[in-house]
């Protein structure tokens, strides 16, 4: 890294005071590039300096270019202060990084790094990071002092949050108990309701541990209630699901789930085909889940690169596990990003799965079900797939892909701004969803293909979620399927 | 008229409404669902399925049967029939009550009997939970009929015999059913006193016979050694050992 750095020597701050206005423009120009860095220097610092946060200070003063890699820094010492009911040991794993520093730039990089590890426990408002010259009487030669100050969250915080679920809106009533015991463990409650009806009540307990691979243990009890109107039924589930995710080598992430929930269908309404009614009473599934991801690319709602990947592995209902519901189940999604021009990226995305019974026969609530705007555009939510008497039963087997293009819009072109949130898109997707049953027809049938294209914008909301509203236009179709030809509005979270 | 499908549930309450399909000569087949009361549209059992109909309950099932011009109350007259709808409804709420109150209220028979059998279709932890939750329910509901603040002996009550028809009609089949679920439960002895009672009055176990000989082509044991009933405090502690002394001593005296 190379910075334009004045002719003159470090100072502590004790002696700013006297300092001449070279100094001065030191300290300033050394401000101006922690700042590029997301370091800042301590207030004490900041408000002595008389000069303002420009590059340029006042003339007589010669510059020369330096590499500030090749300065050699060693920390000293790191103060961290304002912890309150935060344990030692938790924010003396954050900051142990720092005394690998050889080179200035090393400390300047490790201090930012100590700061994300701070606040990725989620305990603390402000994080501020103060680097100075240590003044110890065992100071070494090119020995420095790291102050973080810290400000730790209240223990009870409430709140009132939007939420984006699956082409519903909801809004999120509940607090938290950050940092209950001093270990970053935190203890949720929340009460969420949908547009749709969807209302869930849930209770969770999360906790990192400092072990090798940092897995984070999730306990979560929960209820709610889900109305599936294609397929005509309301779902009520209470259960608890503990979950224990860590990263792995790159950007591999693993979740080992378990899943206990105590599960009620209904029938919405009295001329509910009676493949649905017949599912309507109590069940319980135990299941174990594995939850294989990984995220290679730039951004998680318009990648420009990369490939995301994830694959999802269920059993339920063994011997071992018990309950009523018994099947092995398997879906597999990836996405692969191409750039291909300065702001046109090519995204082709493929997935698929299958459901196999166990013990007895699967459940409408555990069958796939394909269409609508998050999967195949140009249908309607789960209109692709078996139907009877105009409800979704629910298919064994799916597979789907979808080919983008993405563009900038025309007249909001360039880096930051408003433009950055909206994106323009025309697409292709396809699919199938059908009960496979072994035979070679059925085999047959199922390479048949409900497909449609069209265009759209997309716009980003946050960091997480994206609204479309898509022009479709179906090509072709399958007995049964239920088209949405014209304009389609989809929310969600991830998208086909 | 052929009845594709007829759900009934373990608690036996279908004899009502499989009796009156035998009797107006109707082929049906009957499947055992283990949550045929979630899927009934009522959310009570009995309940048919006939092509894309599903009707529940006995009353909607005879006018269900009625309306496709099959009846066996034609030839009454509409003051006759008005008795014999008043009647039924007054057999189904006393019977009906006094079953559920045994089933679900008396502390022994829910223990031994309906929460093993309730619950046995389910896995764990349902088959501990779904017993209890329907307890609540049905304590709630006869609460509503003021049964639920009863003892067991203030329940025992005895529906009088309607007067006689012609041939076999609606209120025989409700009776039939009530009577026979009554009589072949396993309920501890103990606690079998509204089966004691009715087994005292000859009457009904003959009509029950008859009726089990004429439409479904059986003999079943209903007809037990009457046991006196016993009404002394002491003797609500008894185990059913005690109680088999009591019947030799008895056969003695008889003898």
């Amino acid at each position: 890294m190379l910075f334009v750095w004045p002719n003159a020597t470090t100072q502590t701050q004790e002696r700013d005071k006297s300092s001449s206005p070279s100094d001065n423009c030191l300290k300033t120009c050394f401000f101006y590039m922690l700042k590029e860095m997301g370091v800042s220097l301590s207030k004490r610092i900041k408000s002595s300096s008389k000069y303002d946060q420009k590059y340029d200070c006042e003339e007589g003063i010669t510059w020369k270019e330096v590499n500030i890699s090749e300065f050699d820094a060693r920390v000293d010492r790191v103060h961290i202060n304002g912890l309150q009911r935060t344990k030692n040991d938790l924010a003396t794993d954050c900051v142990k990084t720092l005394f690998k520093a050889k080179t200035f730039e090393e400390v300047i990089e490790r201090a930012n790094k100590a700061r994300k590890n701070f606040e990725k426990l989620g305990c603390f408002r402000n994080i501020n990071v103060d680097i100075d010259i240590n003044n110890d009487t065992a100071a070494t030669e090119n020995g420095l002092a790291v102050t973080f100050q810290l400000d730790e969250m209240k223990s009870i915080i409430g709140g009132l949050q939007t939420l984006i679920g699956d082409n519903e809106g909801s809004l999120a009533v509940g607090f938290k108990m950050p940092n209950v015991c001093g270990r970053a463990e935190k203890i949720t409650l929340d009460y969420t309701h949908g547009n749709k009806n969807t209302t869930c009540l849930n209770l969770s307990f999360i906790k990192p541990f400092q072990y090798r691979m940092s897995p984070v243990l999730t306990a979560s009890i929960f209820q709610q209630v889900g109305v599936w109107p294609q397929s005509g039924y309301m779902n009520k589930e209470k259960g608890i699901l503990f979950d224990v995710t860590f990263p792995s080598f790159s950007k591999v992430r693993h979740s080992l789930q378990y899943e206990g929930t105590i599960r009620e269908p209904s029938a919405l309404e009295r001329n509910v085909a009676f493949e649905v009614r017949e599912q309507s009473g109590h069940h319980f599934k135990s299941a174990l889940r594995h939850v294989l991801s990984a995220d290679w690319r730039d951004a998680c709602i318009f990648p420009t690169r990369g490939l995301f990947f994830r694959m999802t592995t269920e059993v339920a209902g063994t011997r071992l596990l018990g309950g009523n519901v018994s099947f092995l189940k398997n879906d597999t999604f990836v996405q692969l990003n191409i750039p291909v021009l300065e702001d046109v990226v090519v995204q082709c995305s493929a997935t698929g799965g299958f459901v196999k019974p166990l013990n007895r026969n699967v459940g409408i609530l555990d069958l796939f079900y394909l269409g609508g705007p998050q999967t195949v555009r140009g249908f309607e939510m789960r209109g692709i797939g078996p139907h009877v008497g105009g409800n979704a039963i629910g298919a064994n087997v799916f597979w789907a892909s979808a080919i983008h293009i993405f563009t900038g819009l025309p007249f909001l072109t360039g880096k930051g701004g408003f433009g950055d949130h909206f994106r323009f898109h025309a697409f292709y997707n396809v699919g199938n969803a059908k009960k496979i049953d072994g035979s070679r027809s059925a085999f047959e049938n199922f390479m048949q293909i409900s497909s449609a294209y069209g265009a759209g914008v997309a716009i980003r909301l946050g960091q997480m979620a994206r609204v479309e509203f898509n022009y479709c236009i179906p090509v072709s179709l399958r007995k049964g399927d239920v088209s949405c030809p014209g304009f389609q509005f989809g929310i969600g979270l991830e998208y086909l | 008229m052929k009845l594709s499908k007829f759900f009934c549930q373990i608690m036996q309450i279908a004899w009502l409404s499989k009796s009156y399909l035998k009797m107006c000569d109707l082929n049906f087949e009957v499947e055992q669902r283990y949550n045929a009361e979630n899927m009934s549209p009522s959310g009570r059992v009995p309940f048919i399925k006939c092509g894309a109909f599903l009707i529940s309950e006995l009353d909607p099932i005879i006018s269900f049967v009625n309306n496709k011009g099959i009846s066996l109350v034609d030839k009454l007259d509409s003051s006759d029939k008005a008795d014999m709808r008043a009647y039924m409804s007054l057999v189904n709420t006393v019977l009906g009550s006094a079953e559920m109150y045994i089933c679900w209220c008396d502390k022994t028979c829910y223990n031994e009997v309906t929460k093993p059998r309730y619950g046995s279709v389910y896995p764990w932890p349902l088959n501990r939970y779904l017993p209890y939750q329907k307890k609540q329910q049905v304590v709630k509901k006869l609460a509503v009929l003021g049964w639920s603040q009863k003892s067991l002996d203030e329940v025992i009550t005895i529906v009088p015999l309607p007067s006689p028809v012609p041939r076999p009609s609606d209120i025989d089949a409700l009776l039939y059913g009530h009577l026979y679920t009554i009589l072949t439960s396993p309920i501890p002895q103990i606690n079998d006193k509204l089966a004691n009672i009715i087994r005292g009055h000859e009457p009904l176990i003959k009509f029950v016979k008859h009726m089990d000989r004429k439409f479904f082509g059986r003999t079943t044991e209903v007809s037990k050694e009457y046991v006196p009933l016993v009404t002394e405090e002491a003797d609500l502690n008894r185990t059913p050992l005690d109680h088999a002394t009591d019947q030799q001593s008895t056969r003695g005296a008889l003898f």
